[in-house]
């Protein structure tokens, strides 16, 4: 393996999670998230000398995945949006809590979705996420504030449903 | 007033965060895999400017010498090389025009013998994609290799996303400008009969793999 093949499988083998988990919390479908996913990374070998040298690679790698998702989406006639049963609370993870916010960040509009995730799982701050989705930090900051007003709502309700 | 009034933004990134990564997920896929994707990806891209550019071949008015089915038919550094597969013709300007004849037989080791005559050197192979990693630099490559129209026009292959080849658009290779340590390859792929130009590999450094491009029988 080159010195370059190694680079990547190192960026790869520490990066697939939280990228897969950041997609994932976008579209919501497990399996979908890992094709789109995997397809990205693909993507990013391709053009690894000029992914290698991205501020930020693994938002790369997840916006990447977010695109092909689009434009799987996009080649289908009827674009449906991603309703909030999409989210499903897998065996073992507890009920409750866990299913009220899955359900509650399902229902968020999918930009509120994507700079939550970006922000969670790649650690990334308002400006890089600007950047990455190609819109302005303001607005990243209405959609984060919105994002998390509605989360809390969430999960101010369900506790005090569970007392 | 709930407790959960108090619970600041972080609080709640953070809640989102734990219930979203108890959730079990795939482990990566094997590296090596996602790479042999990546690559595949690339020739499946080449294959299809590469359809386009072959499907020209018969739209080329030239003075073809005889045609000769298993060796090229010309001296060498003479004009017009022709076979019933491809036809080289050198230009005045030094560059070599490349075309193929759809529908023939096809045999990698006469065009890669065709094009070493004309100063060329080439590796030349069918269904099996060769690059180097690292790649040679696209400029090189651009250099070298260029899809052109009848009027001398580039054909833009050297940007991102897909291109249409106009039909009657030629394969064009400058000799001169192939940077020493490095060859030609051309993948010809059966299926479609397509002759792909991944332009440029180190003649000492590159692997290959075997198989026909994604989203091919």
């Amino acid at each position: 393996m080159s010195n370059e093949q190694a680079e990547f499988a190192e960026f790869f083998q520490a990066s697939w999670e939280p990228c897969l988990r950041a997609v994932m919390a976008v579209v919501g479908r497990s399996q979908l998230a890992e094709d789109q996913v995997a397809e990205a990374f693909a993507r990013a070998w391709v053009s690894w000398q000029k992914v290698r040298r991205h501020p930020a690679p693994r938002a790369w790698v997840v916006r990447t995945a977010l695109n092909t998702g689009a434009s799987w989406w996009r080649k289908r006639s009827r674009e449906l949006p991603l309703a909030a049963h999409d989210l499903t609370t897998p065996d073992g993870l507890g009920g409750g809590l866990d299913a009220a916010l899955l359900t509650a960040l399902g229902r968020l509009p999918t930009r509120q979705r994507e700079v939550i995730a970006l922000r969670i799982f790649l650690d990334l701050d308002t400006d890089t996420i600007a950047r990455q989705l190609g819109i302005e930090a303001g607005t990243v900051r209405t959609h984060l504030s919105r994002g998390v007003a509605a989360l809390r709502r969430e999960l101010m309700t369900n506790t005090t449903e569970a007392e | 007033m709930n407790v959960h009034d108090e619970m600041s933004d972080s609080e709640v990134l953070r809640t989102a965060a734990d219930v979203l990564s108890a959730i079990p997920v795939a482990g990566p896929p094997d590296a090596e895999a996602v790479m042999a994707r990546g690559r595949a990806r690339r020739r499946h891209h080449r294959a299809t400017l590469g359809l386009a550019s072959t499907t020209a071949a018969a739209a080329v008015a030239i003075s073809l010498a005889a045609a000769l089915g298993g060796s090229p038919a010309s001296a060498p550094g003479v004009g017009t090389i022709q076979t019933t597969a491809f036809t080289l013709v050198q230009n005045a300007n030094g560059t070599v025009t490349l075309t193929l004849t759809q529908g023939q037989m096809f045999d990698p080791s006469v065009l890669q013998r065709a094009l070493a005559r004309d100063g060329i050197p080439a590796l030349v192979k069918i269904d099996t994609f060769c690059a180097s990693y690292p790649a040679v630099p696209w400029a090189d490559a651009r250099a070298v290799w260029s899809v052109r129209l009848p009027d001398g026009t580039r054909v833009p292959l050297f940007t991102p996303g897909e291109h249409t080849i106009p039909p009657d658009a030629v394969n064009v290779i400058n000799p001169a400008t192939i940077p020493a340590g490095t060859e030609l390859f051309f993948d010809y792929v059966n299926h479609d009969q397509t002759l792909i130009g991944d332009p440029l590999i180190y003649t000492n450094s590159y692997s290959c793999i075997k198989g026909s491009p994604p989203g091919t029988p």
